[in-house]
């Protein structure tokens, strides 16, 4: 068999190979939930369509776009918190995403009650707004080719004695923005299940993990929290002007 | 609401609904009968057609409106045919809260004779009152009459195709009457155009609103709710559709509006095998027209029709000369004018509104905004114009130039009244103002263009963006790639290119600062391929050269080692260095006996035979052996 012949064949299986995964992904039964949900959500059946959304959770997939619409299905079946709930996980997969900013601010300026203003710095408040435009796998990959240019760097200045001084000035400056970074990854990752969203119109928030203690705060449908410890069925939760108590753990929604 | 007990007895769980009506409708009844007095009852007596002919039947309907407690009365004779008693026939209606009842006594005439008969007029004593009926003529025919099956019906049921009924076999059972609310209007006058469709016993649906085709009238769309009722006509009861909007004549002269034609289905029944009941006629399945009992029965089919009404001659009068006023821009109707200005009290430069409303009744399409007498003293914008159901809201902005004006000139309005055949002229005093002196700078200010005065905010709607179509690529949750091995690999991978570029770098440059490195590192190689040649010599049996290879290589090796001269090692320097250096004693006397066999073979060369030079090639490696793994 001739050279040429081998490659004919070789790409043609190439081919084939990429055309049937492509379909395989195409008609997998995720895409299938999805696009069913988006039929009956257009038909006005939003139980119906939050059930074929759903079924991709259980199947233990997501993405960012499946979550923007389960939160508008809650927002359109008047369910504000899990609305926000689901948008807020949306906001961690698409942070980017002018449809889902929008929909994410509209439905924050219907929670109820006065809005709290966090009790943070500055510059901690320009940060965590960098931070919120990237994703956990976006700010992995990001370290990581920071990380690169560190090395990068490094090794013209080592190659390239004349710009040896400006080399590694520039990896140190790459080099702050990469400890920057890692900080921000790491206190995302912390993050993760430590945040909660409020899904009952009215939550209690008490001194002690008990019916009859005191209310110290009420929390609106829709309002997010921070989780900080839990007890039996409580948890104690801060707000973001740094007021914590306690709550009844069927009141929220942990992300 | 009838009461079809047949149908009710057939289907009990499907009707179930309207059977509750219907008992919910006989106790309103009986709550309300107790109400009725004989003042308030009304008889009248229709007929289902006035033509017929000798073996077929029609229906007379007997009908008491305001109760429901009067008993079948006993009807005289009736010239030329014979009477029979079907049954009563009950209604309630709730109509904005207002209760009407009525019972129908259904009777079946038989004509016994041809020939034009009058039925009635019957008078019957209710309540100690007598009622008196219209009287209905009835023309008995010898053939069979157009109105008992008036279209050609499919005679079998294999005639799926729907057929193309003429209407002229139903024109007194379906037909449509075009009317106008002035036959003489003037040219622009607004005038009531009504379509009203008869329906007598037939079962019609999908009624499309009438088109009337003409240039010379501009009609206005039908409005979308058109009123039902029924109505009488020459004796015989109608199911009416009426339909209104409005026109006027676009210009002067005699013209003919219409035919106005109506699409609609006609539902007939199929000729089936089932027995006629008394109720099972038209005149019920005209109330029971849908889809449903297709469904349920297949036994009726559809047929498209379209209604003509006759045309009806308009003629359009032209507005007269005489009278005419100046600043008449043709408005036609009945009209009033309310004027406004806000505010009365500005600087010179400010602006005021000036509201003119024109209400009433006619053509608001040729109402032009009222006339200031003058525009003296003032910069005029051009109004702004809104238009209402019944009235026409002029707003102009008036800019006084300065502040000497003091009034709002006479405004005027003239129009045409069709009602009075007249002109007239409305008139709006002069309205007092109070104008002030500004800053010349404010004045520069106020006159800018129109176009660039800011318009109010735009107040936009808000609501959530729509889904997203497509899904994306999917991904196990809670899984990151900074939990990847792959990942850690990558970055791992990176940082071992990145030691092994810097050490050759580092190996590199020592290579070029260190000379003494840079020999020791290069004795090695060359000295590896300094044996390879000197084997190739010794299998060659090539002694002189070999010797002389020999001796090159193990002086330039040493050399290299210790950062000598080539030419400056002999046995002695080596001894030296080999003090220095902690030399083994056999090596050393190896590298001795090289060097004095080399000076030897030089002389006498044939001395040494081939074993004698594999010893020396072996005591070669073995020194070169010996210094690369002492690093010495």
């Amino acid at each position: 068999m001739k050279f040429k012949d081998s490659c004919n064949i070789f790409i043609f299986f190439t081919v084939f190979l990429l055309v049937s995964l492509k379909t395989a992904l195409a008609n997998n039964p995720e895409t299938n939930a999805y696009q069913r949900g988006n039929v009956y959500y257009e038909q006005g059946n939003f139980d119906e369509a939050i059930k074929q959304y759903n079924s991709i959770l259980d199947a233990g997939f997501e993405n960012g776009n499946l979550y923007y619409n389960l939160g508008n299905c809650f927002f359109k079946k008047g369910e504000l918190g899990r609305a926000i709930l689901n948008y807020e996980k949306a906001r961690r997969l698409i942070p980017m995403d002018k449809d889902l900013e929008s929909n994410y601010e509209y439905a924050c300026s219907l929670i109820k009650g006065e809005s709290v203003s966090s009790k943070r710095s500055l510059l901690l408040r320009v940060l965590n707004g960098v931070f919120d435009k990237f994703t956990i796998d976006g700010l992995t990959i990001f370290l990581s080719v920071l990380y690169i240019l560190i090395l990068i760097s490094i090794l013209f200045g080592i190659f390239f004695r004349n710009f040896k001084k400006h080399a590694f000035i520039v990896a140190i400056v790459i080099g702050l923005f990469f400890v920057l970074g890692t900080i921000g990854l790491k206190g995302k990752v912390s993050l993760l299940n430590k945040e909660a969203v409020v899904i009952a119109k009215i939550a209690e928030v008490r001194f002690e993990p008990m019916d009859n203690a005191t209310t110290y705060f009420t929390l609106y449908e829709g309002m997010k929290v921070r989780i900080i410890a839990s007890k039996d069925n409580w948890y104690k939760v801060r707000r973001r002007d740094g007021k914590s108590g306690w709550v009844q753990n069927d009141s929220i929604a942990i992300f | 609401m009838f009461e079809d007990y047949s149908y009710l007895a057939l289907y009990p769980r499907k009707y179930k609904k309207i059977i509750q009506n219907i008992l919910l409708f006989c106790f309103v009844f009986f709550i309300f009968s107790f109400n009725c007095y004989a003042s308030d009852i009304q008889l009248e007596v229709t007929v289902d057609r006035n033509k017929v002919s000798l073996g077929e039947a029609i229906q007379l309907n007997v009908t008491f409106h305001g109760t429901q407690n009067i008993s079948p009365p006993n009807l005289d004779k009736i010239e030329g045919f014979d009477s029979r008693y079907l049954g009563p026939s009950t209604m309630v209606s709730i109509v904005n809260g207002v209760v009407t009842s009525s019972i129908t006594h259904v009777y079946t005439l038989i004509p016994l004779k041809t020939g034009t008969f009058t039925i009635g007029p019957f008078s019957i004593n209710v309540q100690g009152r007598t009622l008196t009926s219209k009287p209905i003529t009835v023309e008995v025919l010898s053939t069979p009459s157009t109105g008992q099956r008036p279209y050609s019906l499919p005679q079998t049921q294999e005639e799926a195709q729907p057929k193309k009924i003429d209407t002229q076999d139903l024109s007194d059972r379906i037909f449509l009457i075009l009317s106008v609310g002035k036959r003489k209007p003037y040219l622009n006058e607004i005038v009531p155009l009504t379509v009203k469709l008869y329906v007598n016993r037939l079962a019609v649906r999908d009624i499309q609103f009438p088109v009337i085709e003409t240039n010379d009238f501009s009609i206005e769309k039908f409005t979308e709710n058109p009123k039902q009722y029924r109505e009488e006509l020459g004796g015989v009861s109608y199911d009416v559709i009426e339909f209104n909007t409005d026109m006027f004549a676009l210009k002067p002269g005699e013209f003919n509006l219409g035919p106005a034609k109506i699409k609609c289905n006609l539902v007939v029944r199929r000729q089936t095998q089932r027995r006629r009941s008394p109720f099972d006629d038209d005149f019920f399945s005209g109330f029971f027209n849908d889809d449903i009992f297709d469904d349920f029965f297949g036994r009726y089919e559809i047929y498209p029709l379209e209604l003509k009404s006759a045309e009806l001659p308009i003629t359009v009068l032209s507005l007269p000369q005489e009278g005419k006023p100046d600043g008449f821009d043709g408005a036609l109707g009945d009209f009033q004018l309310e004027v406004e200005a806000t505010p009365l009290q500005v600087k010179a430069g400010d602006p005021i509104t000036l509201k003119m409303i024109v209400k009433g009744d006619g053509n608001f399409d040729s109402v032009k905004p009222p006339r200031l007498e003058s525009l003296e003293g003032f910069k005029v914008y051009e109004p702004q114009v809104k238009q209402e159901k019944d009235k026409k809201i002029f707003e102009q902005v008036l800019i006084p130039e300065s502040e000497k004006v003091d009034h709002i000139p006479q405004i005027k309005f003239c129009f045409f009244n069709s009602r009075t055949g007249q002109y007239q002229v409305l008139t709006h005093n002069p309205i007092p103002i109070s104008v002030s002196r500004i800053e010349e700078a404010q004045t520069k200010l106020i006159e800018l263009p129109q176009a660039q005065v800011k318009p109010a905010p735009e107040e936009l709607g808000r609501d959530i963006i729509y889904l997203k179509s497509s899904p994306g690529k999917f991904k196990r949750i809670g899984s990151y790639l900074y939990q990847s091995l792959g990942f850690w690999l990558l970055q791992i991978l990176s940082f071992i290119v990145f030691i092994t570029l810097i050490v050759i770098r580092l190996r590199q440059d020592r290579l070029i600062n260190d000379e003494r490195y840079a020999r020791r590192l290069k004795a090695s190689s060359r000295a590896k391929k300094a044996i390879k040649e000197i084997e190739r010599l010794l299998q060659q049996d090539k002694t002189e050269a070999f010797f002389n290879a020999v001796f090159k290589t193990i002086r330039e090796y040493l050399a290299d080692r210790f950062h000598l001269p080539a030419g400056g090692i002999t046995a002695a320097t080596i001894l030296d260095i080999a003090k220095e250096k902690d030399i083994n004693n056999e090596v050393l006397d190896k590298i001795k006996n090289i060097f004095a066999d080399c000076d030897m073979a030089r002389y006498a060369p044939a001395k040494f035979n081939q074993e004698q030079l594999k010893i020396i090639f072996q005591n070669l490696k073995e020194v070169i052996d010996y210094m690369e793994k002492q690093k010495i």
